[in-house]
């Protein structure tokens, strides 16, 4: 007689709290990806003396062009892979008044390649690493200030 | 038994997808009769239209055309929130000389692979297809 309304009770227990608990605790797994990935053996099929013709070829369009001194030039190319997994946990302190924790794993950042091209077009080298450290030790060669924001947008 | 549409209701899972563009679609014919040495400046842009960067390179110069497409698909299970996000380009680089004659031509086109997925689905799959 009395294990119905302790099922009842247990069961609007269990609701009050599948309703009431999203607003406090959160868990989250969240995945971006963004263009094509470029690997370091992709370049191993470029020749000995390659030429913007045949970097183009391989690699597609470009994210951002630029000019350097002396009539040098740059490509870069970016992708980005980011996977956040992380929980929040909101807990009412006053009335008015919240504390909350949040814990986010960023496992990645945006990567790119940079491509440096002479005057002739022949491709002097290139540079592998974090898109925004590239563009920003590049861009402090070219002659054209206030073009780092810009090309650092995908 | 009273409280079970209740306790579903709860716990079903919502979801959603979305897909959003930026720029219009540049057609990939568009790009089939531009010839480098032949083509100009002027040609290019009536096929291809307006571009959404233009680069000096010294005396030379390069166009910039992009189209981006994104999809993103979200389920949630109460406390659980799983949000994938998959965003791929249609983008064109045309290079001139000094003289607005096309050099080269660069292109990716990729919008059209984007894909609804969820986390646990591996994007860079479909990369080389």
């Amino acid at each position: 007689m009395n294990a119905r309304p302790g099922r009842t009770r247990l069961a609007l227990a269990l609701a009050a709290a599948a309703l009431l608990l999203p607003s406090c605790v959160s868990f989250g797994w969240t995945r971006t990806h963004t263009d094509t990935a470029i690997a370091e053996a992709d370049l191993e099929r470029l020749p000995d003396d390659a030429h913007l013709s045949d970097c183009l070829a391989l690699l597609g369009a470009p994210l951002r062009v630029w000019e350097l001194p002396d009539d040098d030039f740059a490509i870069a190319y970016g992708w980005f892979r980011e996977q956040n997994l992380g929980g929040r946990v909101s807990v009412p302190i006053t009335d008015f008044y919240g504390a909350s924790f949040r814990y986010d794993d960023v496992g990645n950042r945006a990567h790119g390649l940079v491509l440096f091209f002479d005057e002739d077009e022949r491709l002097r080298h290139w540079r592998f690493g974090f898109l925004r450290d590239l563009l920003t030790g590049a861009l402090q060669e070219a002659p054209v200030s206030g073009t780092l924001q810009e090309a650092a947008q995908f | 038994m009273r409280l079970l549409p209740v306790l579903l209701a709860a716990l079903a899972p919502g979801c959603f997808i979305s897909r959003t563009a930026l720029n219009d679609p540049i057609p990939e014919a568009s790009i089939e009769g531009l010839v480098p040495g032949v083509s100009t400046a002027e040609e290019v842009v009536a096929a291809l239209g307006a571009p959404i960067q233009v680069v000096e390179l010294g005396e030379r110069s390069a166009y910039h055309y992009l189209y981006r497409r994104q999809k993103r698909a979200g389920l949630t299970f109460i406390v659980l929130t799983f949000i994938n996000e998959d965003n791929r380009p249609d983008r064109v680089w045309v290079f001139f000389d000094e003289n607005d004659v096309l050099t080269h031509v660069a292109s990716t086109f990729s919008a059209d692979d984007t894909r609804y997925a969820l986390p646990w689905q591996n994007m860079d799959a479909g990369d080389d297809e």
